[in-house]
C-alpha cells in the first residue's frame, strides 16, 4: 500500500512533496477527475470547449453590444472589451472552483479516508490540477479569440503563466486549509456558498481597483484575486507593466499560505477518519 | 476517538485538547501475529472490530500506541474503493491498482490474470455501471487479490456479491492464509469458524476473549444469548402470574410481517424471553419445544392488542410465525403477558432471529403499536438438514436391494 515516505521529509513539507512522491497516481486521478465530469454525456470532451465558448459568446453579446461600461470608451478593437471580462472571469472561475469544491473534498472522498491507505494531500493537488486544466483551455480560447479580434498574435498573454504561478501556489494552500477544516465542519461548505456571490462583487472583475476609493483600496489587495487579475488586465489590455515589487510580495505571501496550508492539513489529517 | 461536536474534534486535532470527554473506540489491544496466522474478529455492532482493522491496515493512526507491520498490507474494508461507475472495468482496474500501490507496469502485467479471476468476459470493456453486483464484487476482489499482499485485512465483504463470488473469495482466502497473515471480520460465525483457527472477541473496545475459534465462538454465543434476555427479573415473576396460552391465529385479517405498518405508539413491548425447558435458550435443535414469552403494556384504553412473531432465517426470509387472539375486548390500559409455545422445525444450521410485533385491531388490517426486530436469537445446530428452508422430522429412510432381477418379474 501507499505509505507516506519515511521520516526523511520534514512533516511540514509532506503535502508539498506529495505531487512528486505519487506522480503516477496523480496522473490517473487527474485524468479521472477531468474525464468523469463529461463521461457518459453524448458530446463528451467537446463540453470542455463548449462551456467556455458559450461564455465568450454571451460576454461578447452583453459587454460588446448591450452594456457599455468601464473599459468600453477606450480605443480598442471591436469585441475586445468582452475579452477583458472573460480573462478576469476565467481566473476567478479557477479560484472559485478550487475553493468551493475544497470544503467538501475530504467528505467526497470518504472511502479514500477510511477504507484505504491513501496520500490525502494528493487530493488537493488533483483538485488544483483539474481547475488549472480548465483554466488552460480557457486561456487557449482567449488567445484564439484575441488573435481573431485584434488580427495579431497576442504575445502579451505570455505574462499569464508568470502571474498564475504564485496564484496557483496560493490556491493550493487555501485548498488544504479549507479541505482540512471542511472535513470537520460542514458549515464551511455552506458558508462558502454564501460567500461566493459576495466575492464576485468584491473582486475587481467588472471594474478596476482604480475606481475604488483610495481609503478602501488597501483592503482590496487582501483579496488574493485582486493582484493577479489587475496585473493581467493591465499587462494584456492596458499597456501597463506588472509591478515587480508587488509580484515579489505576492509570491512571498503565496508561499506563506502554501506552507501554512500544508502544515494545517498535516496537523488535522489524523482526525479525518473519525469525522467523515 | 470520537467527540460529540465537530468543533471539539477539530480542537483535539489542532491543539491536542478540546474539552468534553472523548470516546475511545478501542483500548488496551495487544496483538502479535506472524505469517500463517489467520485471525477472526467477532463482536457486536459498534464493538470496535472495524476500527481495529482500520488501525491494522494503516487507514487510521492510533491516538495512543503503535501498530507495526512488515510487508505489503492490503485492506479489503470495502469492495470497489475508487471505482467510478462510468468508467470501464479495465480503466477501473488501473486506478484501483494504483490506489493499492501497484505501478502502471505491474498492473499491465497482471491485467490478464485479474480479468481471468474476475471472469467478466467482454464486460471488462463495459462501464462498471452495467455490472451485476456479483461482477462488481469479483472485479474489485480480483484487483486486491493480485496486489500480492503479505497481510490481508478483510472486513465483512463476503456478504455482498453473488454465490459465485463468495465461493471464489473463500477459496482465495483459504489459499492465502498459508502464506500470509489474514485478519477477518464477519458477523457470520460460520465463515469465521470455517476460515480461522484463532478468534478474538472484541467488546466495547477491549478484547473480551481470544483463543481457539471453537472456545471463543462458544463463549460469544452464550453471552449473546444472555444479552438477548433483558428481563431476568421478569423471568422470576413469570412463574407466579397466570398465563393464558392462546391458540394460534384463527381466520382473521391478515398481518404481513414482511411489510409491517410503521409503529405508531400507544403500546410498548416491555420484555421478550425465549426459553426451552425452562432455561434460557442458547442453542436449539429441530423438534425442540420453545417458549416465547412477551410482556407488553397498552397505553391507550380501548385498544384490542395482540402479539405476533415471525422467525427469520439468516437470509431474512420468514420461516414461520404466529399470532395471539386479541387481548380481551375493550381492554383497559395496563400490562399484559402472553406466551407462545412452538415446536421448532428442523432448520439448517445458522442464526435465526425472531421479530415480535405488538398489534392492535384496525379498520381493515391490524395496526402496529410497537415492534422489535431480532428480539431474540436462536442459534440452530443441525446435523441432518443441509439445504432448503426447513425440513420435517424424518422417521425412517430405507434403501433395499431387490434380490430378484426386475426383468424377470
Amino acid at each position: 500500500m501507499l505509505a507516506d515516505a519515511g521520516p526523511r521529509i520534514p512533516s511540514l513539507f509532506v503535502p508539498a512533496t506529495a505531487l512528486w512522491r505519487h506522480w503516477s497516481l496523480f496522473r490517473r486521478l487527474l485524468a479521472r477527475d477531468v474525464l468523469s465530469a463529461f463521461r457518459g454525456s453524448v458530446l463528451g470532451l467537446a463540453w470542455v470547449v463548449l462551456i467556455p465558448l458559450s461564455f465568450v459568446a454571451i460576454y461578447s453579446f452583453v459587454f460588446g453590444v448591450i452594456v457599455k461600461t468601464t473599459w468600453a470608451n477606450e480605443a480598442r478593437a471591436p469585441f475586445e472589451t468582452p475579452l477583458i471580462y472573460f480573462m478576469s472571469l476565467m481566473m476567478f472561475g479557477f479560484f472559485m472552483e478550487a475553493i468551493t469544491r475544497s470544503a467538501n473534498l475530504i467528505r467526497d472522498h470518504a472511502t479514500y479516508v477510511n477504507k484505504i491507505v491513501f496520500p490525502l494531500d494528493l487530493l488537493g493537488w488533483v483538485l488544483a490540477g483539474t481547475a488549472l486544466m480548465k483554466l488552460g483551455i480557457n486561456a487557449a480560447l482567449l488567445a484564439g479569440a484575441l488573435a481573431i479580434v485584434t488580427a495579431a498574435i497576442p504575445w502579451k498573454l505570455l505574462v499569464l503563466p508568470l502571474l498564475l504561478a504564485p496564484f496557483v501556489v496560493l490556491t493550493l494552500g487555501v485548498i488544504w486549509i479549507f479541505s482540512a477544516v471542511g472535513a470537520y465542519l460542514r458549515d464551511l461548505a455552506l458558508g462558502l456558498q454564501a460567500a461566493a456571490p459576495v466575492l464576485t462583487f468584491l473582486t475587481p472583475i467588472f471594474y478596476s481597483v482604480d475606481q475604488v476609493p483610495p481609503a478602501a483600496r488597501g483592503m482590496f489587495y487582501l483579496n488574493p484575486l485582486t493582484f493577479p487579475i489587475e496585473s493581467a488586465r493591465g499587462a494584456v489590455f492596458m499597456e501597463r507593466p506588472v509591478s515587480w515589487e508587488g509580484y515579489g510580495l505576492y509570491w512571498l505571501s503565496a508561499l506563506a499560505v502554501f506552507t501554512l496550508g500544508g502544515w494545517c492539513f498535516q496537523r488535522l489529517r489524523p482526525g479525518f477518519a473519525d469525522v467523515v | 476517538m470520537l467527540c460529540d461536536s465537530p468543533w471539539r474534534r477539530l480542537a483535539w486535532s489542532a491543539f491536542g485538547r478540546g474539552g468534553g470527554e472523548p470516546f475511545w473506540a478501542l483500548r488496551d489491544i495487544d496483538l502479535d501475529l506472524g505469517p500463517g496466522d489467520c485471525v477472526g474478529i467477532i463482536g457486536r455492532n459498534g464493538a470496535g472490530k472495524s476500527t481495529l482493522l482500520e488501525l491494522l491496515s494503516g487507514v487510521l493512526r492510533p491516538t495512543e500506541g503503535v501498530v507495526e507491520t512488515r510487508g505489503r498490507v492490503a485492506a479489503l474494508l470495502q469492495l470497489g474503493v475508487g471505482f467510478h461507475p462510468d468508467f470501464s472495468g479495465r480503466e477501473n482496474v488501473f486506478l484501483a491498482g494504483a490506489l493499492l500501490g501497484l505501478g502502471d507496469g505491474e498492473i499491465r502485467d497482471r491485467l490478464q490474470a485479474i480479468a481471468a479471476f474476475a471472469d467478466l468476459g467482454d464486460f471488462i470493456e463495459k462501464p462498471v455501471r452495467e455490472y451485476s453486483s456479483g461482477m462488481f464484487a469479483r472485479l474489485a476482489f480480483s484487483v486486491c487479490a493480485h496486489a500480492e499482499p503479505d497481510i490481508l485485512v478483510v472486513d465483512e465483504i463476503l456478504g455482498v456479491g453473488d454465490f459465485r463470488f463468495q465461493q471464489k473469495a473463500m477459496r482465495f482466502l483459504r489459499n492465502f492464509r498459508r502464506r500470509g497473515i489474514l485478519l477477518f471480520v464477519s458477523h457470520n460465525e460460520h465463515s469465521v469458524a470455517a476460515l480461522c483457527d484463532r478468534v478474538i472477541w472484541i467488546d466495547r473496545g477491549r478484547i473480551a476473549a481470544q483463543g481457539s475459534a471453537r472456545s471463543v465462538l462458544a463463549a460469544y454465543r452464550t453471552e449473546m444469548a444472555r444479552l438477548m434476555r433483558p428481563g431476568a427479573a421478569f423471568e422470576a415473576r413469570l412463574g407466579q402470574s397466570e398465563l393464558v396460552e392462546t391458540a394460534l391465529p384463527s381466520v382473521r385479517r391478515p398481518f404481513e410481517p414482511d411489510d409491517p405498518p410503521p409503529p405508531e405508539g400507544g403500546g410498548r413491548l416491555l420484555a421478550i424471553t425465549l426459553t426451552a425447558g425452562g432455561r434460557p435458550l442458547v442453542e436449539a435443535r429441530g423438534g425442540e419445544r420453545l417458549r416465547l414469552a412477551v410482556r407488553f403494556a397498552v397505553e391507550r384504553a380501548g385498544e384490542q392488542a395482540s402479539v405476533a412473531f415471525v422467525l427469520r432465517n439468516p437470509r431474512g426470509q420468514a420461516v414461520f410465525g404466529g399470532r395471539t387472539g386479541p387481548a380481551g375486548s375493550g381492554a383497559v390500559a395496563g400490562e399484559w403477558r402472553c406466551a407462545f409455545s412452538v415446536l421448532l422445525p428442523h432448520l439448517p444450521t445458522g442464526d435465526y432471529g425472531i421479530d415480535v410485533f405488538l398489534l392492535a385491531e384496525g379498520q381493515e388490517h391490524p395496526r402496529c403499536l410497537d415492534l422489535r426486530e431480532a428480539a431474540a436469537l436462536v442459534a440452530v445446530v443441525s446435523t441432518h438438514v443441509s439445504g432448503g428452508l426447513a425440513n420435517t422430522a424424518m422417521r425412517r429412510a430405507e434403501i433395499l436391494q431387490l434380490v430378484e432381477p426386475i426383468a424377470h418379474v
